[in-house]
């Protein structure tokens, strides 16, 4: 029998886990045998050992004190991980493709909502500031007068009133005459229209005094004025 | 060619029976407030007489704060009373200073304000309500109502030059002069005629009948002309005597004193208040947007001259601002800030997984 059985046989037995013919055979080896004797006198020590720390009983001064600290530092343990767990979750949120379209389209429409009052607010500004500065400009723009001359007409049509379209601004639409307003104040004025036979001579107008006359009465009498208030018909 | 223009005739038939009548500068004063509240400051200006005299055509009672000024010791002119009152919100303005037609002008006031996200909108109204007297004769019995356009533009422009008519205008207006003056001396004349006709009906006198008066109303009128013309009221009753040849007419004048007294009363007060110049302007919060003012300095709205149009027709003042919100400018940054934080750490977070 080898030494190798014996040495097992020696860890067995200290747990009297072999029989009593093979502790017999053990003993007659441990008398033959030096190097199992020395295993045994190891195995002897560090059971004493153990023997020696199982009755070792460590004894805290205060032990409920001890549990209550480790109860508590387990507490703060379990709940600090628990914290960020909302967290992650919320921008694990973000990371879903309709959350973050949704978050971009909303970021996009408070912009743009915001730049869109300013922009009106803007815009308001400058209307009004162009109102301020020039109150005549679109008013006198859109004013024109339509009258009805037959004479004026007729002179319009005919070779004589060369002149007088040369000089007098004026358009013949069937029975109408249109006269731009910025026009009309040359066109309908005494100084103007009647004595124009006078700035220009009668001669070259090739139009007569009576004839004028004619014409400035008939003017006066169908002249009419239109004009438009803030865009809108009046 | 000269420039006429229909509503200066008009406005001088009144003025030139005003030579003797005061003439205050009257500028009132609105500041509008973030919560609805108005203060009005109402400064009139004038001589010592115009502003001790307190005949003013609008309300001043005890509730206003008044201080009267004057720039030195030795002048008479430009005394100034200075009246203040705040007002809760504009209802409380439209009570206070509503007014009484015939006795004060006639204010009425609006104030919107409508939250607008990042700015709140104000919108402004005050509006003088015509204060002609006696319109019982309409005036479209004798313009046109393109004629009628044409007169309101140019009153407007009178005071406005925002709608400027060319010299070419007058040519039409030319025409409508003489029926525009008439339809203002029938205006004037139909009152004095109705409450002769009550004294007359209270007389009762079978030689001064109503049927008798009512026959001769238009040559009662014609004759009258000149002194409805020179707001010569009480000229109206010799010329009545006149025209019916009956001295009983005194008589029935008498018996109607209260209604002729009160019509020339109307008459003074409207004459006194066309005597007047007005101003007003209007203090917004925030920045001004809109407005059919003349002049716009800072947030202040400003509008002068305008009674040649007020006395006639119904005038609207406004005036819109918008103040920005800055405590949701504030919210909206914080919460895009967040948004676009929280979007951004979470794909940073992703691609550190990876």
């Amino acid at each position: 029998m080898s030494c190798e059985r014996y040495q097992r046989l020696l860890h067995l037995n200290r747990s009297g886990e072999i029989s009593k013919h093979e502790a017999d055979e053990l003993r007659q080896h441990l008398r033959l045998c030096e190097e199992c004797s020395l295993e045994l006198q190891r195995i002897e020590r560090a059971d004493g050992f153990i023997d020696r720390l199982s009755a070792f009983s460590p004894a805290p001064k205060n032990p409920e004190k001890l549990t209550a600290d480790i109860l508590r530092r387990v507490r703060a343990e379990s709940t600090a991980p628990k914290s960020l767990i909302p967290l992650d979750r919320l921008l694990d949120f973000f990371l879903l493709p309709s959350v973050r379209y949704s978050t971009v389209a909303i970021v996009l429409l408070i912009t743009m909502t915001f730049m869109t009052q300013l922009l009106v607010m803007l815009n308001d500004i400058s209307d009004l500031e162009l109102r301020m500065a020039s109150p005549l400009r679109n008013k006198a723009a859109e004013a024109t007068y339509t009258m009805q001359s037959k004479t004026l007409q007729g002179v319009a049509e005919s070779e004589r009133g060369k002149f007088l379209k040369e000089n007098v601004s004026f358009t013949v639409t069937n029975d109408r005459i249109d006269v731009p307003v910025k026009d009309v104040d040359t066109f309908l004025t005494d100084y103007n229209l009647r004595n124009l036979p006078a700035i220009l001579g009668a001669s070259a107008l090739g139009i007569d005094q009576k004839t004028l006359e004619k014409i400035v009465t008939e003017v006066k009498a169908t002249a009419e004025r239109s004009f438009r208030l803030d865009g809108k018909g009046a | 060619m000269r420039r006429t223009s229909v509503s200066l005739i008009l406005t001088l038939c009144f003025l030139s029976s005003l030579l003797l009548s005061g003439c205050l500068e009257i500028t009132s004063t609105s500041k509008v407030n973030t919560d609805g509240s108005v203060v009005r400051t109402v400064t009139l200006m004038g001589d010592s007489a115009e502003v001790c005299q307190g005949e003013f055509p609008i309300i001043l009672d005890s509730s206003w704060t008044t201080k009267i000024t004057r720039p030195s010791p030795t002048s008479r002119k430009d005394f100034t009373l200075t009246a203040t009152r705040t007002f809760r919100d504009v209802e409380e303005m439209n009570k206070v200073l509503g007014g009484t037609f015939g006795r004060t002008l006639q204010y009425r006031f609006t104030l919107d304000k409508s939250f607008d996200w990042f700015f709140t909108v104000y919108r402004y109204k005050e509006t003088t309500l015509p204060y002609e007297q006696y319109t019982s004769v309409p005036i479209t019995d004798y313009l046109s109502l393109q004629e009628l356009a044409l007169v309101t533009q140019d009153t407007l422009g009178d005071f406005d030059k925002r709608f400027p008519l060319t010299r070419g205008d007058s040519l039409a207006m030319e025409s409508l002069i003489p029926r525009a003056q008439e339809w203002e001396w029938r205006n004037r004349f139909e009152p004095i005629f109705s409450e002769f006709l009550i004294g007359v009906r209270i007389f009762n006198h079978s030689s001064l009948t109503s049927g008798t008066v009512e026959s001769a109303k238009e040559s009662l009128y014609k004759k009258s002309e000149y002194a409805l013309d020179k707001g010569k009221i009480d000229s109206l009753r010799m010329i009545f005597k006149a025209v019916l040849k009956t001295p009983l007419v005194d008589k029935a004048w008498e018996a109607n004193t209260r209604g002729i007294e009160e019509v020339k009363r109307r008459f003074a007060f409207e004459k006194l208040t066309n005597s007047h110049k007005f101003f007003t302007n209007v203090v917004m919060p925030g920045l001004i947007t809109g407005s059919n003012a003349k002049k716009i300095g800072g947030n202040t709205a400003s509008w002068q001259d305008y009674n040649e149009f007020a006395h006639r027709f119904e005038y609207t003042m406004w005036v819109e601002s918008r103040q920005v919100n800055w405590w949701a400018v504030a919210i909206a940054f914080v919460f895009v800030v967040s948004l676009m934080a929280a979007l951004i750490i979470s794909v940073l977070r992703r691609r550190n997984r990876a």
